[in-house]
C-alpha cells in the first residue's frame, strides 16, 4: 500500500521532470494502471464496487488517454521533447521544493500513518501536474499535466477519507475523458491552424 | 594584578608601541617595534583570555563614563572572552608575518609605513572593546574605531583608484551597517530605558513585531560587517585592496565582529526568539554560503576568491548559529547547544586558516607580483614550505579530515541530525541545512583543488612564477603555527568531546595505513625503479607550458551548472582569412549579481535624488536663512 | 575473528566485482569477455612494475596514490560486509567527508603533471563529487534516521529484518545510493570506465600519467570503493545477511557483491553516456529522491 503510494508518486515526479514526451506519457499510463489498483488494496467496502472502480481506471487512464495522447504526439510529429520555460535543473529543484512543501502541510492534517503519506503523495502530484501545465510550452504537456493533476486528487481524495460514491466516480472519469478527447481534437485544430503547438503564442488571438 | 589593569597594561602596550612606530626613524625598527608591540600584547591578551576562560563566570568592570550621564561599563563573559581568544590569537599571528612583510614598503622613502602599526594596533584594540563593551555607547565607540582604522588600512596603498574605490565601498557599507545597529539598539533602549546590555537581556521587547523590527535591524548592521549575503559586496573589494596581513586581519577576525553581534543579540539580547529568526538566519546563510563560493569559483585573482570564501564561511557559521536558535525555539536544547559550539567553533577555525591562506596568498604575491593566478604555476618548487602551509589551508577550508574545518562542521551535522530526528517543519528546516553544507562543502573543494592546482602545481606560466622563492622567517613562522594549529584543532577535539563516534581511531588507523602503503611503494620503486620522463604529450612532442589546464578551463564545467544563477557574459570574436583561423579572442565575464543587479540601481536612484536635492542650494544666503525659518515654524507647528 | 577477516575480504572481493562488471557487459554484448582472474593479473602485474614520473610532478603526485588506497582501506574497515559489527567504527558524516581526501589527492595529482588530460579529468571529478555530495550525505543521513544511530555499523545493522517491499523509503534510499554509486565510481551514465578517448573520460584521464605500482594501487582503490558501495547498498536492502552465521556470512558476501556487479553491468550495457552538462540534472534527481525519501520517511 505504502510502497504502491511512493511509486504513484516516483512517476509523478519522473512525468514532471523528464524532457521527453513518451517516457512521460508511458509513466503516465503506468501511474493509471497503478492507481486502479488502489481500490483493490485497500477495498474495505463492497468489492464490486472496487473491482469497476478498477477496471474503469486502468481503462480509462491507463490505456485509453495514454494512446489518445501517443497517437496525437506521432500524427502531429512535435517531436521528441517539451519544451520548458525554465531549465531542466531549475524544474527538478522546484519540483522538490514543491515535494518538501506537499508534505510539510500534509503533517498538519492530523492524518495517520500511511492516510498522511498517501495526502502528501496526492498533493505532490497536484503540485507537479499544475507546474507542469505552467511552465511547459507544447499543448501535448497541458494535457498530461492535466491528467497527473487529476490522479493527484484522486489519490488525495482517497487517502484523506472522503468517499465518493461510485457514479460519481465514474462521472468523473467521464468529465476527464471527455476533456482529454476534446483537448486532442483541439490539439489538432492548433495544429492545422498555426503550424505549431507552443501554448506561448496563444497569446496572439487576443484582439 | 587583577583583570582592569591587565587589560590596561594590554591596552597601552598597543597603543604605546603603535605611536612609538611614529616617531622612530629608521623604517625596520619601527615595523620592528610597532607591530612587534602588537605581537607582544596580542600574546598577553591570548593567554589571560584563555586562562580567565577556564575560570569562568562573567566579569563586569564600571568605566569613567563617556558621557556625563550615562553608565558605561566593561561586561566579559564567556563568550566574549572566546572572541577575546580568537582576537589575539589571529593578532599574534598577523602582527608577525606584518614585521616580514611590510618591509616591502621600506624603500618608498614616503613614511607612510609608520602608520600601518598604530592604525593595525589600533584595530586590535577597538576590536578587543568591542567584545567586551557591556553598554551600547562603549559598544558603538568600539565599532566605529574598528571601521575607521581599517578604512585607512584599505586604502593604504592609496596611490591605486582601485584601492580608493574598494575604501569608498567599504566606508558606505560599513556606515549602513552601523546605521541598523543603531537603530536596533534604539528600540531596546526605548523599551528598557537603559543603556545597558544587562538591562537589554532581563526586560524582555513588547511584542513580536518590535522583535522582528530590531532583529531586522541587527541582521542589516552585523550581517554587512560580517559581509553576509546579499550585504556582501563591500568585501571583494576592500580584502584584495588591503595589504595582506591587513586581508588576513579583516577576514579572520574583523567580520567576525559581525558574528559576534548576531550571537549576542539572538542569544542574550533578545529573550526566546521565535523559530523563524533563527530560519531566516539559516536561509540566508546557506545563500551566503552557496553565492560565496560559487564567485569564488569564478575569480582568477587570489585574494578575491579568498575574500569570496570569507563570504561562503559566514555563511556556514550563520547556519550553525541560525539552526541553533531554530532548535531552542523548537524545543530541542541538546542539538541546538551542538550547533551554537559548531558554529563558534567555526569561527576560530575560519579565523585560523583564513589567516593561514591570506599570509600564504601574501607570500605568493610578493614573490610573483601578480594576484592573478593563471600567471602562476609550480611553486611547490621554489616554495616548498608556503606550499605545505597553503595546502595545510586548503585542506582545513575545504573540511577534509583530519583538519580542524571538519571538526567544526561535524559539530554541526551532528546537531543537525539530532535536531532533524523528530520532524515536522524544524526538521524540514535542519534537513535543507544539511543538504546545504554538503553542496557547499563539494564546491569549496573544487575551489581550492583549482588554487593549489594552478598556483602551485604543474609547472609554472610566467617568468616571475619560475624564480619565486620562499619568504624570511618572519612570514614563514606564522604560517607554519597556523598550519600546525589547524591539523591539531582537528583532531584535539575529539579527544575529548564526540569519544563515542571513534573519529580519532579512524584517524590513527588512516595515518597508519597511508604510512604502511608509502612505505610499500618506497621499497617496490628501490627494486623496480622509477624512471623520471616528460609528462604524456599523447604521441606529440611534449607538453608545454601553455598547454596546461587553466583555472578558468577547471572552473568552467561547475559555472556551467550554475549559469542559470550566475548569468556569466561572454565574448567571442574570430578574425578569419579565408578558411584560416588568425585570431580568436574569447572573453567570459562573471559579475556579482547583486552588485549590478540591486546595489548599483540603487546608487543611481540616491545619485538621481542628490542632483534633485542639489537645486536647493542656489548659494543665495537669504533662501537659507528662509530655510532656517521655515523648519523653526515646521518643528514648532509639529512639536508643540 | 571475523573482524580480522573483513578487510582482506574487501581486497579479495574488489577485483571480482570489477571482473564481474565486465563479465555482465560481455555476455549482454554477445561476447566472451575476459576470464575473471583477469582483473587479479592485471593488479597483481601493474604492483611489480616500476613507474614512469613526470618531470614536472611534486611530492604531492608521489603521496597521491598511497593516500588514495589507504582511505579506501580505512573505508572498507567501516562499511559492514558480512557481520553487523566492523573492525573501524565510523560516524556516517566522517565517513563521507573522508572520501574527499583521496579525492583531493587525485585531482591535485591530475593537476600537478602539468598535462591537459590530468586537468580536464580533475576538473570533472571534482565536479561530479560536489553534485553527489547532498545526495549521498541526505541518503546516509535518512539511514541514520531508520537504525536510529549516527555510527555507519550501528545504522545499517539497526535496521529492523522485514520484508524490503513494504518499505518505501529504504527502497527509495537505495535507489538515490545506486546514483551515487554510477556518478562516484565512473560508471556510466556518468562515465565511461572502458573508453580509450581522452576527451570523453573523466577518470580515466585524470590518472593518465600515473603507472606501475601507483596506477595499480589506484585501480585496487577504484575497485574497493565501488566494493564498499555495493556492500552499502545490499547491506541495506538485505539487512538480515548482515546476521548469518559465520559459515553462511562470507559466500552470501560474496553472492551479494556478485548480484550488485551484475545490476551495474546490466545498467551500464543498457544506457548510453550522459552529455556532461546533464549529470548535474542526474545528481539533483537523485537528490531530490532522498529528499522525498526522508520526507516519506517523517510521514509514517
Amino acid at each position: 500500500m505504502n510502497t504502491l503510494t511512493v511509486l504513484l508518486l516516483l512517476l509523478g515526479i519522473h512525468v514532471a521532470v523528464t524532457d521527453r514526451i513518451r517516457p512521460a506519457i508511458r509513466s503516465l499510463a503506468l501511474q493509471g494502471i497503478l492507481l486502479g489498483f488502489l481500490p483493490l488494496a485497500d477495498s474495505a467496502g463492497s468489492s464490486w464496487r472496487a473491482a469497476t472502480l478498477c477496471l474503469a481506471t486502468v481503462g480509462v487512464k491507463g490505456i485509453a488517454i495514454p494512446a489518445i495522447l501517443t497517437r496525437a504526439t506521432s500524427r502531429l510529429g512535435i517531436g521528441q521533447e517539451f519544451e520548458s520555460l525554465i531549465s531542466t535543473k531549475a524544474n527538478i529543484l522546484t519540483t522538490g521544493a514543491l515535494a518538501l512543501a506537499a508534505f510539510l502541510a500534509c503533517s498538519r492534517f492530523g492524518l495517520s500513518g500511511s492516510d498522511e503519506l498517501g495526502a502528501a503523495a496526492g498533493l505532490t502530484l497536484i503540485f507537479s501536474g499544475l507546474l507542469m501545465m505552467t511552465t511547459r510550452v507544447k499543448a501535448v504537456s497541458q494535457v498530461i499535466g492535466f491528467v497527473v493533476l487529476e490522479n493527484g486528487i484522486f489519490l488525495f481524495g482517497a487517502a484523506s477519507g472522503s468517499e465518493f460514491t461510485l457514479p460519481i466516480e465514474l462521472g468523473i472519469f467521464l468529465d476527464l475523458f471527455v476533456a482529454v478527447f476534446l483537448m486532442g481534437i483541439l490539439m489538432f485544430k492548433i495544429h492545422r491552424t498555426f503550424t505549431h503547438m507552443d501554448v506561448r503564442k496563444i497569446h496572439t488571438l487576443k484582439d | 594584578m587583577g583583570p582592569p589593569v591587565f587589560a590596561f597594561v594590554i591596552a597601552l602596550t598597543y597603543l604605546i608601541s603603535g605611536a612609538a612606530a611614529l616617531w622612530i626613524r629608521s623604517p625596520r625598527l619601527s615595523r620592528i617595534i610597532g607591530f612587534g608591540g602588537g605581537a607582544v600584547a596580542s600574546g598577553m591578551g591570548l593567554v589571560a583570555a584563555l586562562v580567565r576562560l577556564l575560570q569562568g563566570e562573567p566579569l563586569r568592570i564600571a568605566l569613567p563614563a563617556p558621557v556625563p550621564w550615562v553608565a558605561s561599563e566593561l561586561y566579559v563573559d564567556g563568550l566574549s572572552l572566546f572572541f577575546l581568544a580568537v582576537i589575539f590569537l589571529v593578532g599574534f599571528l598577523s602582527s608577525v608575518y606584518a614585521i616580514g612583510y611590510m618591509r616591502k614598503y621600506d624603500d618608498e622613502g614616503r613614511h607612510r609605513e609608520k602608520t600601518a602599526p598604530l592604525l593595525f594596533n589600533l584595530l586590535l584594540l577597538c576590536m578587543a572593546a568591542v567584545v567586551s563593551a557591556g553598554d551600547m555607547l562603549s559598544f558603538l565607540l568600539g565599532w566605529e574605531g574598528m571601521s575607521l582604522t581599517s578604512y585607512f588600512l584599505v586604502v593604504f596603498e592609496h596611490e591605486r583608484a582601485e584601492s580608493r574605490r574598494a575604501g569608498l565601498i567599504y566606508l558606505i557599507a560599513t556606515h549602513i551597517g552601523t546605521g541598523g545597529i543603531l537603530l536596533a539598539f534604539l528600540l531596546l533602549v526605548q523599551s528598557t530605558g537603559s543603556f545597558s546590555f544587562h538591562a537589554f537581556a532581563h526586560v524582555p521587547l513588547p511584542d513580536v513585531g518590535t522583535q522582528a523590527l530590531a532583529f531586522g535591524f541587527a541582521l542589516l548592521g552585523f550581517g554587512t560587517k560580517a559581509g553576509m549575503f546579499p550585504f556582501h559586496i563591500w568585501l571583494p573589494h576592500a580584502h584584495p585592496a588591503a595589504p595582506s596581513p591587513v586581508s588576513a586581519l579583516m577576514s579572520g577576525v574583523m567580520i567576525k565582529m559581525g558574528i559576534y553581534g548576531i550571537v549576542r543579540f539572538l542569544f542574550y539580547l533578545l529573550p526566546a526568539p521565535p523559530l523563524a529568526f533563527g530560519a531566516v538566519l539559516a536561509g540566508l546563510g546557506l545563500l551566503s554560503g552557496i553565492f560565496g563560493v560559487l564567485y569564488a569559483i569564478a575569480q582568477h585573482d587570489l585574494k578575491r576568491l579568498l575574500a569570496f570564501h570569507s563570504v561562503e564561511n559566514i555563511g556556514i557559521i550563520l547556519i550553525g548559529i541560525g539552526s541553533a536558535s531554530a532548535c531552542e525555539a523548537a524545543g530541542f536544547p541538546g542539538p541546538s547547544r551542538l550547533l551554537l559550539a559548531g558554529g563558534l567553533f567555526h569561527v576560530l577555525n575560519h579565523a585560523l586558516f583564513k589567516c593561514l591562506l591570506f599570509m600564504g596568498a601574501g607570500a605568493v604575491l610578493q614573490a610573483t607580483h601578480t594576484r592573478n593566478i593563471e600567471r602562476m604555476g609550480g611553486l611547490m618548487r621554489g616554495m616548498p614550505l608556503t606550499g605545505i602551509a597553503f595546502l595545510a589551508g586548503s585542506l582545513a577550508i575545504s573540511a577534509v579530515p583530519p583538519f580542524n574545518g571538519f571538526a567544526s562542521e561535524f559539530a554541526m551535522y551532528r546537531g543537525l541530525w539530532e535536531g532533524a530526528a523528530g520532524g515536522g517543519t524544524l526538521a524540514a528546516i535542519l534537513i535543507t541545512a544539511m543538504a546545504g553544507l554538503a553542496l557547499i562543502g563539494g564546491l569549496a573543494f573544487i575551489c581550492f583543488v583549482k588554487v593549489v592546482g594552478t598556483v602551485f602545481l604543474g609547472t609554472p606560466r610566467s617568468a616571475a612564477s619560475s624564480g619565486a622563492r620562499d619568504p624570511g622567517h618572519a612570514m614563514i613562522l606564522p604560517m607554519a603555527g597556523a598550519a600546525f594549529l589547524c591539523a591539531a584543532l582537528g583532531v584535539v577535539p575529539f579527544l575529548y568531546r564526540f569519544r563515542d563516534s571513534g573519529n580519532v581511531t579512524v584517524f590513527a588507523a588512516l595515518f597508519v595505513t597511508i604510512g604502511i602503503l608509502a612505505s610499500v611503494r618506497a621499497v617496490s620503486l628501490r627494486r623496480n625503479g622509477k624512471r623520471v620522463y616528460e609528462t604524456w604529450g599523447c604521441g606529440f612532442s611534449y607538453a608545454t607550458p601553455r598547454m596546461q589546464y587553466t583555472a578558468s578551463s577547471f572552473a568552467d564545467p561547475i559555472l556551467h551548472v550554475f549559469r542559470g544563477v550566475l548569468r556569466p557574459r561572454t565574448k567571442k570574436e574570430e578574425r578569419l582569412s579565408g578558411r584560416f583561423l588568425l585570431d580568436l579572442e574569447y572573453e567570459t565575464h562573471i559579475g556579482d549579481l547583486f552588485e549590478n543587479g540591486l546595489y548599483l540601481p540603487l546608487y543611481r536612484l540616491f545619485l538621481r535624488f542628490a542632483f534633485f536635492a542639489r537645486r536647493l542650494h542656489t548659494g543665495y544666503i537669504h533662501l537659507y536663512l528662509g530655510y532656517i525659518l521655515g523648519t523653526i515654524v515646521l518643528l514648532l507647528i509639529l512639536f508643540r | 575473528m571475523e573482524l580480522a577477516l573483513q578487510i582482506p575480504a574487501y581486497l579479495v572481493l574488489a577485483p571480482f566485482l570489477v571482473g564481474i562488471i565486465r563479465k555482465a557487459k560481455a555476455f549482454l554484448s554477445c561476447r566472451q569477455g575476459p576470464p575473471l582472474r583477469q582483473t587479479y593479473i592485471d593488479l597483481f602485474k601493474l604492483f611489480r612494475r616500476g613507474i614512469v614520473r613526470s618531470r614536472t610532478a611534486s611530492w604531492v603526485f608521489d603521496l597521491s596514490a598511497p593516500v588514495i588506497l589507504g582511505t579506501s582501506v580505512v573505508l572498507a574497515g567501516a562499511t559492514p560486509l558480512f557481520s553487523r559489527a566492523v573492525p573501524l567504527p565510523m560516524h556516517f558524516i566522517l565517513y563521507i567527508y573522508l572520501m574527499s581526501l583521496p579525492r583531493f589527492f587525485q585531482t591535485l595529482a591530475g593537476l600537478d603533471t602539468g598535462s591537459a588530460f590530468g586537468g580536464l579529468g580533475s576538473s570533472r571529478e571534482a565536479t561530479v563529487a560536489a553534485m553527489a555530495e547532498p545526495a549521498l550525505l541526505l541518503s546516509l543521513c535518512g539511514v541514520g534516521f531508520l537504525g536510529k544511530s549516527q555510527l555507519l555499523d550501528g545504522m545499517l545493522g539497526g535496521i529492523p529484518p522485514g520484508r524490503i517491499f513494504l518499505r518505501p523509503e529504504l527502497i527509495l534510499i537505495a535507489g538515490t545510493l545506486f546514483l551515487v554509486l554510477l556518478a562516484e565510481n565512473s560508471r556510466i551514465p556518468v562515465d565511461d570506465p572502458a573508453t580509450h578517448l581522452e576527451l570523453t573520460m573523466i577518470h580515466e584521464a585524470m590518472v593518465l600519467d600515473h603507472s606501475g605500482i601507483d596506477l595499480g594501487m589506484i585501480q585496487l582503490a577504484a575497485a574497493l570503493r565501488l566494493t564498499v558501495f555495493s556492500a552499502l547498498i545490499t547491506g541495506l536492502l538485505f539487512p538480515g545477511s548482515l546476521s548469518l552465521p559465520p559459515v553462511l556470512a562470507l559466500p552470501a558476501a560474496a553472492l551479494k557483491i556478485a548480484l550488485s556487479g551484475l545490476v551495474v553491468g546490466v545498467v551500464e550495457s543498457g544506457m548510453a553516456r550522459m552529455r556532461l552538462s546533464r549529470i548535474a540534472s542526474f545528481l539533483m534527481t537523485a537528490t531530490v529522491l532522498a529528499v522525498i525519501a526522508l520526507a516519506v520517511r517523517f510521514a509514517r
